[in-house]
Protein backbone atom coordinates (compact mmCIF):
# COMPACT_ATOMS: atom_id res chain seq x y z
CA UNK A 1 0.00 0.00 0.00
CA UNK A 2 1.01 2.87 -1.10
CA UNK A 3 -0.66 6.42 0.79
CA UNK A 4 -0.34 9.65 -1.17
CA UNK A 5 -1.72 12.38 0.05
CA UNK A 6 -4.51 12.05 2.54
CA UNK A 7 -6.91 10.93 0.01
CA UNK A 8 -5.90 8.73 -2.21
CA UNK A 9 -4.42 5.03 -2.34
CA UNK A 10 -2.44 3.67 -4.79
CA UNK A 11 -2.08 -0.41 -5.37
CA UNK A 12 -0.83 -3.42 -7.69
CA UNK A 13 -2.75 -5.57 -8.98
CA UNK A 14 -3.96 -8.12 -12.11
CA UNK A 15 -0.76 -6.65 -13.95
CA UNK A 16 -1.29 -2.80 -13.93
CA UNK A 17 -2.52 -0.26 -11.01
CA UNK A 18 -5.36 0.93 -9.00
CA UNK A 19 -6.37 4.13 -7.08
CA UNK A 20 -8.76 4.89 -4.82
CA UNK A 21 -9.25 8.41 -4.00
CA UNK A 22 -12.08 9.87 -1.51
CA UNK A 23 -13.54 13.26 -0.79
CA UNK A 24 -13.29 12.65 3.01
CA UNK A 25 -9.25 11.91 3.85
CA UNK A 26 -10.72 10.27 7.37
CA UNK A 27 -12.47 7.94 5.23
CA UNK A 28 -9.66 6.42 2.95
CA UNK A 29 -9.22 3.46 5.43
CA UNK A 30 -12.51 2.35 5.55
CA UNK A 31 -12.86 2.87 1.64
CA UNK A 32 -9.78 1.17 0.79
CA UNK A 33 -10.77 -2.02 2.84
CA UNK A 34 -14.30 -2.48 1.14
CA UNK A 35 -13.02 -1.93 -2.19
CA UNK A 36 -9.58 -4.15 -1.71
CA UNK A 37 -11.99 -6.83 -0.54
CA UNK A 38 -14.43 -6.70 -3.24
CA UNK A 39 -11.66 -6.83 -5.46
CA UNK A 40 -10.39 -9.87 -3.98
CA UNK A 41 -13.86 -11.53 -4.58
CA UNK A 42 -13.92 -10.29 -8.06
CA UNK A 43 -10.75 -12.07 -8.79
CA UNK A 44 -11.27 -15.19 -7.26
CA UNK A 45 -14.44 -15.45 -9.30
CA UNK A 46 -13.02 -14.60 -12.86
CA UNK A 47 -9.55 -14.31 -13.05
CA UNK A 48 -8.37 -16.83 -16.01
CA UNK A 49 -4.79 -17.08 -15.00
CA UNK A 50 -5.45 -18.56 -11.48
CA UNK A 51 -6.33 -22.03 -11.83
CA UNK A 52 -8.19 -22.07 -8.58
CA UNK A 53 -10.50 -19.31 -9.68
CA UNK A 54 -14.27 -20.08 -10.44
CA UNK A 55 -14.10 -19.57 -14.07
CA UNK A 56 -11.33 -21.46 -14.32
CA UNK A 57 -13.34 -24.28 -13.18
CA UNK A 58 -16.31 -23.94 -14.94
CA UNK A 59 -17.44 -27.57 -17.55
CA UNK A 60 -19.44 -27.81 -20.57
CA UNK A 61 -23.29 -27.72 -19.50
CA UNK A 62 -24.77 -26.37 -16.94
CA UNK A 63 -22.67 -24.33 -13.67
CA UNK A 64 -23.75 -23.15 -11.05
CA UNK A 65 -22.35 -19.53 -9.85
CA UNK A 66 -21.64 -16.97 -7.28
CA UNK A 67 -23.19 -14.35 -6.94
CA UNK A 68 -20.09 -12.24 -7.93
CA UNK A 69 -19.33 -14.55 -11.09
CA UNK A 70 -22.63 -14.31 -12.13
CA UNK A 71 -22.88 -10.76 -12.43
CA UNK A 72 -19.99 -10.38 -14.07
CA UNK A 73 -20.92 -13.14 -16.42
CA UNK A 74 -24.55 -11.61 -16.96
CA UNK A 75 -22.62 -7.92 -17.60
CA UNK A 76 -20.26 -9.42 -20.26
CA UNK A 77 -23.28 -10.63 -22.01
CA UNK A 78 -25.39 -7.59 -21.51
CA UNK A 79 -22.41 -5.51 -23.09
CA UNK A 80 -22.27 -7.80 -26.26
CA UNK A 81 -25.85 -7.28 -26.48
CA UNK A 82 -25.59 -3.52 -26.54
CA UNK A 83 -22.41 -3.79 -28.85
CA UNK A 84 -24.27 -6.08 -30.75
CA UNK A 85 -21.93 -8.46 -30.62
CA UNK A 86 -18.79 -6.51 -30.93
CA UNK A 87 -17.70 -6.99 -27.62
CA UNK A 88 -17.93 -10.82 -27.34
CA UNK A 89 -16.74 -12.77 -23.92
CA UNK A 90 -16.33 -15.80 -25.86
CA UNK A 91 -13.55 -14.56 -27.14
CA UNK A 92 -11.50 -17.02 -24.45
CA UNK A 93 -10.25 -19.83 -26.99
CA UNK A 94 -9.03 -17.29 -29.68
CA UNK A 95 -7.00 -15.19 -27.23
CA UNK A 96 -5.26 -18.35 -25.59
CA UNK A 97 -4.23 -19.29 -29.08
CA UNK A 98 -3.25 -15.57 -29.70
CA UNK A 99 -0.85 -16.91 -27.05
CA UNK A 100 -1.82 -14.32 -24.42
CA UNK A 101 -2.29 -17.77 -22.03
CA UNK A 102 -0.49 -15.89 -18.64
CA UNK A 103 -0.54 -12.35 -16.88
CA UNK A 104 1.19 -10.46 -19.44
CA UNK A 105 3.97 -9.43 -17.59
CA UNK A 106 5.06 -13.03 -18.28
CA UNK A 107 4.52 -13.40 -21.60
CA UNK A 108 7.68 -13.65 -23.97
CA UNK A 109 8.49 -11.10 -26.12
CA UNK A 110 8.34 -13.17 -29.20
CA UNK A 111 7.52 -16.90 -29.73
CA UNK A 112 6.08 -19.26 -32.51
CA UNK A 113 3.77 -17.61 -35.27
CA UNK A 114 0.14 -18.57 -34.50
CA UNK A 115 -2.18 -19.54 -37.65
CA UNK A 116 -5.71 -18.58 -36.16
CA UNK A 117 -8.28 -21.82 -37.13
CA UNK A 118 -10.63 -21.08 -34.22
CA UNK A 119 -13.72 -18.78 -34.85
CA UNK A 120 -15.77 -16.74 -31.68
CA UNK A 121 -18.23 -18.84 -31.07
CA UNK A 122 -20.28 -16.17 -30.33
CA UNK A 123 -22.17 -14.53 -27.11
CA UNK A 124 -25.94 -16.24 -28.19
CA UNK A 125 -24.29 -19.56 -27.60
CA UNK A 126 -24.24 -19.00 -23.62
CA UNK A 127 -27.10 -18.71 -21.57
CA UNK A 128 -27.22 -17.47 -18.11
CA UNK A 129 -30.57 -18.44 -16.10
CA UNK A 130 -30.31 -16.36 -12.69
CA UNK A 131 -26.76 -18.28 -11.29
CA UNK A 132 -27.22 -20.84 -13.98
CA UNK A 133 -24.85 -21.11 -16.75
CA UNK A 134 -25.47 -23.10 -19.72
CA UNK A 135 -21.85 -23.19 -21.14
CA UNK A 136 -21.68 -24.85 -24.63
CA UNK A 137 -18.51 -27.30 -25.16
CA UNK A 138 -15.59 -25.58 -26.52
CA UNK A 139 -16.71 -22.43 -25.41
CA UNK A 140 -13.95 -20.28 -22.98
CA UNK A 141 -14.75 -16.98 -21.57
CA UNK A 142 -13.00 -14.49 -21.06
CA UNK A 143 -14.26 -11.57 -19.23
CA UNK A 144 -11.52 -9.27 -19.66
CA UNK A 145 -13.07 -6.89 -21.50
CA UNK A 146 -15.74 -5.78 -18.99
CA UNK A 147 -15.36 -7.83 -15.49
CA UNK A 148 -12.54 -4.38 -14.97
CA UNK A 149 -15.16 -1.69 -15.54
CA UNK A 150 -17.70 -3.51 -13.68
CA UNK A 151 -15.59 -4.21 -10.57
CA UNK A 152 -14.99 -0.31 -10.50
CA UNK A 153 -18.46 0.56 -10.11
CA UNK A 154 -19.52 -1.89 -8.05
CA UNK A 155 -16.51 -1.20 -5.14
CA UNK A 156 -17.07 2.19 -6.10
CA UNK A 157 -20.92 2.62 -5.82
CA UNK A 158 -20.62 0.09 -2.10
CA UNK A 159 -17.97 2.36 -0.95
CA UNK A 160 -19.99 5.71 -1.42
CA UNK A 161 -22.86 4.10 0.22
CA UNK A 162 -21.72 2.19 3.07
CA UNK A 163 -19.16 5.47 3.94
CA UNK A 164 -21.37 8.21 3.26
CA UNK A 165 -18.30 9.96 1.03
CA UNK A 166 -17.53 10.53 -2.72
CA UNK A 167 -15.42 8.06 -4.11
CA UNK A 168 -13.29 7.46 -7.45
CA UNK A 169 -11.85 3.89 -8.12
CA UNK A 170 -9.27 4.01 -10.94
CA UNK A 171 -8.80 -0.24 -11.97
CA UNK A 172 -6.11 0.08 -14.86
CA UNK A 173 -7.42 3.22 -16.05
CA UNK A 174 -11.27 2.17 -15.87
CA UNK A 175 -12.46 4.74 -13.52
CA UNK A 176 -15.61 4.68 -11.99
CA UNK A 177 -16.83 8.27 -9.49
CA UNK A 178 -19.47 7.83 -6.64
CA UNK A 179 -21.21 9.81 -4.11
CA UNK A 180 -20.92 13.70 -4.22
CA UNK A 181 -17.41 14.96 -5.82
CA UNK A 182 -14.53 16.90 -4.65
CA UNK A 183 -15.34 20.62 -5.70
CA UNK A 184 -14.33 21.37 -8.73
CA UNK A 185 -15.16 17.61 -10.09
CA UNK A 186 -13.07 14.62 -10.00
CA UNK A 187 -9.45 16.08 -12.04
CA UNK A 188 -8.62 12.51 -14.41
CA UNK A 189 -5.24 12.85 -17.34
CA UNK A 190 -6.42 11.11 -20.16
CA UNK A 191 -3.17 9.53 -21.49
CA UNK A 192 -2.28 5.79 -22.92
CA UNK A 193 1.34 5.50 -22.39
CA UNK A 194 4.21 8.04 -21.57
CA UNK A 195 4.57 8.40 -25.75
CA UNK A 196 1.06 9.35 -26.66
CA UNK A 197 -0.85 12.93 -26.12
CA UNK A 198 -2.13 13.71 -22.48
CA UNK A 199 -5.05 16.03 -21.63
CA UNK A 200 -6.71 16.20 -18.50
CA UNK A 201 -10.73 16.19 -17.96
CA UNK A 202 -13.06 17.32 -14.88
CA UNK A 203 -15.40 14.06 -14.96
CA UNK A 204 -18.60 15.02 -13.43
CA UNK A 205 -19.12 13.17 -10.13
CA UNK A 206 -21.40 9.82 -10.88
CA UNK A 207 -19.73 9.41 -13.92
CA UNK A 208 -17.54 6.94 -15.15
CA UNK A 209 -14.30 7.04 -17.93
CA UNK A 210 -12.79 4.35 -20.21
CA UNK A 211 -9.58 3.67 -22.51
CA UNK A 212 -9.50 0.54 -24.69
CA UNK A 213 -5.68 0.59 -26.00
CA UNK A 214 -3.79 -1.58 -28.88
CA UNK A 215 -0.51 -0.09 -27.67
CA UNK A 216 -0.64 -1.80 -24.27
CA UNK A 217 -0.83 -5.47 -23.19
CA UNK A 218 0.73 -6.34 -26.72
CA UNK A 219 3.10 -9.37 -27.56
CA UNK A 220 4.48 -10.49 -30.94
CA UNK A 221 4.49 -14.12 -32.08
CA UNK A 222 6.55 -15.10 -35.09
CA UNK A 223 7.34 -11.69 -35.49
CA UNK A 224 3.94 -10.18 -35.45
CA UNK A 225 2.53 -7.53 -33.44
CA UNK A 226 -0.43 -8.79 -31.43
CA UNK A 227 -2.82 -7.07 -29.14
CA UNK A 228 -5.62 -8.69 -26.90
CA UNK A 229 -8.63 -6.55 -28.39
CA UNK A 230 -9.94 -9.45 -30.39
CA UNK A 231 -12.52 -8.01 -32.78
CA UNK A 232 -14.90 -11.44 -33.22
CA UNK A 233 -16.03 -11.08 -36.41
CA UNK A 234 -12.31 -12.06 -37.81
CA UNK A 235 -11.36 -14.17 -34.64
CA UNK A 236 -7.77 -11.78 -34.81
CA UNK A 237 -6.71 -8.51 -33.02
CA UNK A 238 -8.36 -5.55 -34.04
CA UNK A 239 -6.83 -3.44 -36.83
CA UNK A 240 -5.15 -1.08 -34.90
CA UNK A 241 -6.99 2.00 -36.55
CA UNK A 242 -6.54 3.61 -33.09
CA UNK A 243 -4.02 3.47 -30.42
CA UNK A 244 -6.53 3.89 -27.81
CA UNK A 245 -10.31 4.68 -27.43
CA UNK A 246 -11.55 6.79 -24.50
CA UNK A 247 -15.48 7.21 -23.91
CA UNK A 248 -17.02 8.67 -20.73
CA UNK A 249 -20.20 7.47 -19.77
CA UNK A 250 -22.67 7.08 -16.53
CA UNK A 251 -20.70 3.76 -16.10
CA UNK A 252 -17.55 2.60 -16.44
CA UNK A 253 -19.16 -0.88 -17.69
CA UNK A 254 -20.82 1.31 -20.57
CA UNK A 255 -17.48 3.42 -20.93
CA UNK A 256 -15.64 0.30 -21.17
CA UNK A 257 -17.91 -1.19 -23.40
CA UNK A 258 -17.90 1.37 -25.62
CA UNK A 259 -14.23 2.32 -26.10
CA UNK A 260 -13.72 -1.66 -26.63
CA UNK A 261 -15.96 -1.40 -29.35
CA UNK A 262 -14.72 1.67 -31.16
CA UNK A 263 -11.07 0.22 -31.40
CA UNK A 264 -13.14 -3.28 -33.27
CA UNK A 265 -14.75 -0.89 -35.26
CA UNK A 266 -11.70 1.42 -36.66
CA UNK A 267 -12.46 3.76 -38.82
CA UNK A 268 -16.22 3.42 -37.96
CA UNK A 269 -15.68 4.32 -34.50
CA UNK A 270 -15.91 8.37 -34.36
CA UNK A 271 -19.93 7.45 -36.37
CA UNK A 272 -20.59 4.86 -33.72
CA UNK A 273 -20.17 6.83 -30.83
CA UNK A 274 -21.58 9.88 -32.00
CA UNK A 275 -24.25 8.01 -33.14
CA UNK A 276 -24.91 6.99 -29.64
CA UNK A 277 -24.29 10.29 -28.41
CA UNK A 278 -21.70 9.06 -26.73
CA UNK A 279 -18.97 12.03 -25.26
CA UNK A 280 -15.07 10.01 -26.69
CA UNK A 281 -11.45 10.88 -27.65
CA UNK A 282 -9.66 8.72 -30.03
CA UNK A 283 -5.83 8.75 -30.81
CA UNK A 284 -4.63 7.50 -34.26
CA UNK A 285 -1.50 6.36 -35.33
CA UNK A 286 -0.22 9.84 -36.14
CA UNK A 287 -1.02 10.51 -32.07
CA UNK A 288 -3.60 12.59 -33.71
CA UNK A 289 -6.82 13.38 -30.97
CA UNK A 290 -10.55 13.13 -32.54
CA UNK A 291 -13.11 14.20 -30.16
CA UNK A 292 -16.33 13.18 -30.51
CA UNK A 293 -19.33 14.90 -28.62
CA UNK A 294 -18.94 17.06 -26.58
CA UNK A 295 -15.28 16.42 -24.98
CA UNK A 296 -13.30 19.10 -24.78
CA UNK A 297 -10.15 21.03 -26.24
CA UNK A 298 -7.41 19.54 -24.80
CA UNK A 299 -5.17 21.48 -22.46
CA UNK A 300 -1.60 20.52 -21.70
CA UNK A 301 -2.06 18.12 -18.30
CA UNK B 1 -33.86 -16.45 -22.67
CA UNK B 2 -32.88 -15.19 -19.27
CA UNK B 3 -29.72 -13.75 -19.82
CA UNK B 4 -31.65 -10.99 -22.31
CA UNK B 5 -34.75 -10.29 -20.19
CA UNK B 6 -31.81 -9.79 -17.52
CA UNK B 7 -29.94 -7.27 -19.87
CA UNK B 8 -33.70 -5.29 -20.40
CA UNK B 9 -33.66 -5.00 -17.26
CA UNK B 10 -30.16 -3.73 -16.86
CA UNK B 11 -30.55 -1.38 -20.10
CA UNK B 12 -31.35 1.85 -18.23
CA UNK B 13 -27.70 1.28 -16.42
CA UNK B 14 -26.06 0.07 -19.55
CA UNK B 15 -27.19 0.77 -22.59
CA UNK B 16 -29.80 0.22 -25.08
CA UNK B 17 -32.20 2.81 -24.70
CA UNK B 18 -31.03 6.44 -24.11
CA UNK B 19 -30.06 6.42 -20.24
CA UNK B 20 -30.91 10.65 -19.06
CA UNK B 21 -28.19 11.38 -16.38
CA UNK B 22 -28.62 13.34 -13.61
CA UNK B 23 -27.14 15.97 -15.68
CA UNK B 24 -29.66 16.12 -18.54
CA UNK B 25 -27.30 14.28 -21.21
CA UNK B 26 -28.38 11.58 -23.35
CA UNK B 27 -26.15 8.64 -24.07
CA UNK B 28 -26.95 5.32 -25.09
CA UNK B 29 -24.74 2.17 -26.14
CA UNK B 30 -27.89 0.70 -28.67
CA UNK B 31 -29.79 -2.08 -28.22
CA UNK B 32 -29.02 -5.34 -30.32
CA UNK B 33 -32.09 -4.21 -32.15
CA UNK B 34 -30.17 -1.23 -33.78
CA UNK B 35 -28.42 -2.93 -36.24
CA UNK B 36 -25.97 -0.46 -37.12
CA UNK B 37 -22.85 -1.24 -35.58
CA UNK B 38 -21.78 -4.87 -36.44
CA UNK B 39 -23.31 -4.76 -39.69
CA UNK B 40 -21.34 -1.67 -41.24
CA UNK B 41 -18.16 -1.99 -40.04
CA UNK B 42 -16.29 -3.15 -43.00
CA UNK B 43 -13.21 -0.68 -42.87
CA UNK B 44 -11.34 -1.93 -39.97
CA UNK B 45 -9.17 -3.51 -41.98
CA UNK B 46 -5.58 -2.72 -43.39
CA UNK B 47 -4.54 -0.83 -39.95
CA UNK B 48 -3.83 1.85 -41.71
CA UNK B 49 -2.01 5.02 -40.04
CA UNK B 50 -4.45 7.55 -40.45
CA UNK B 51 -8.33 7.29 -40.44
CA UNK B 52 -10.06 9.33 -43.29
CA UNK B 53 -12.28 11.18 -40.65
CA UNK B 54 -9.18 12.58 -38.74
CA UNK B 55 -7.39 14.00 -42.34
CA UNK B 56 -8.44 17.32 -41.76
CA UNK B 57 -7.15 18.21 -38.28
CA UNK B 58 -4.39 20.33 -38.61
CA UNK B 59 -2.36 20.58 -35.21
CA UNK B 60 -2.69 16.90 -33.72
CA UNK B 61 -6.73 17.77 -32.78
CA UNK B 62 -9.64 17.87 -33.69
CA UNK B 63 -13.19 17.49 -33.46
CA UNK B 64 -15.10 14.85 -35.97
CA UNK B 65 -17.37 17.71 -37.76
CA UNK B 66 -17.91 14.52 -40.43
CA UNK B 67 -19.88 12.38 -37.87
CA UNK B 68 -21.15 15.18 -35.78
CA UNK B 69 -23.12 16.39 -38.10
CA UNK B 70 -25.10 13.45 -38.45
CA UNK B 71 -26.16 13.82 -35.12
CA UNK B 72 -29.11 15.18 -34.99
CA UNK B 73 -31.53 12.49 -33.36
CA UNK B 74 -32.94 13.56 -29.80
CA UNK B 75 -31.12 10.75 -28.61
CA UNK B 76 -27.48 12.73 -28.94
CA UNK B 77 -26.15 14.84 -26.49
CA UNK B 78 -26.10 18.24 -27.00
CA UNK B 79 -23.86 21.31 -26.77
CA UNK B 80 -26.60 23.24 -24.64
CA UNK B 81 -26.78 20.07 -21.85
CA UNK B 82 -23.68 19.68 -19.40
CA UNK B 83 -21.21 17.05 -20.93
CA UNK B 84 -19.61 14.41 -18.56
CA UNK B 85 -16.19 15.76 -19.04
CA UNK B 86 -15.32 19.17 -19.04
CA UNK B 87 -12.02 21.46 -19.08
CA UNK B 88 -9.94 20.91 -16.19
CA UNK B 89 -9.59 22.74 -13.44
CA UNK B 90 -6.44 23.15 -13.62
CA UNK B 91 -5.07 21.18 -10.19
CA UNK B 92 -3.20 17.97 -10.28
CA UNK B 93 -5.29 14.95 -11.69
CA UNK B 94 -6.58 12.46 -9.46
CA UNK B 95 -6.36 9.77 -11.48
CA UNK B 96 -5.55 8.24 -15.03
CA UNK B 97 -7.22 6.54 -17.60
CA UNK B 98 -5.37 4.42 -19.77
CA UNK B 99 -5.72 1.12 -21.95
CA UNK B 100 -4.48 -1.75 -19.64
Amino acid sequence: MTAHLDTTYRFDLWSTTGTVVVTDPAALASVVEIVRAGLDDVERACSRFRPDSEISGLTPGRNRLSPMLADLVGTALDAAEASAGLVDPTVGAVVQQLGYDRSIELLPADGAPVSLVHQVPGWRQVHLYGDKLELPRGVQLDLGATAKARAADLMARRAADTVGVGVLVELGGDVATAGPGPAGGWQVLVQDTADDPAGQVTLQPGWAVATSSTVRRAWRRGGVRLHHIVDPRTAAPAAPVWRSATVAAPTCTEANTASTAAVILGHDASRWLSERGLTARLVDQRQRVVRVGDWPREMAA
Amino acid sequence: MTHIKRSRRLQAGLAGLSVVSALGAAVGLGLTTQTSSATTASQTNGGSSSSTNTGSHAGGEGNDDSTKSSTTSSNQSSSNQSSPVTQPNNTTPQATTSGS
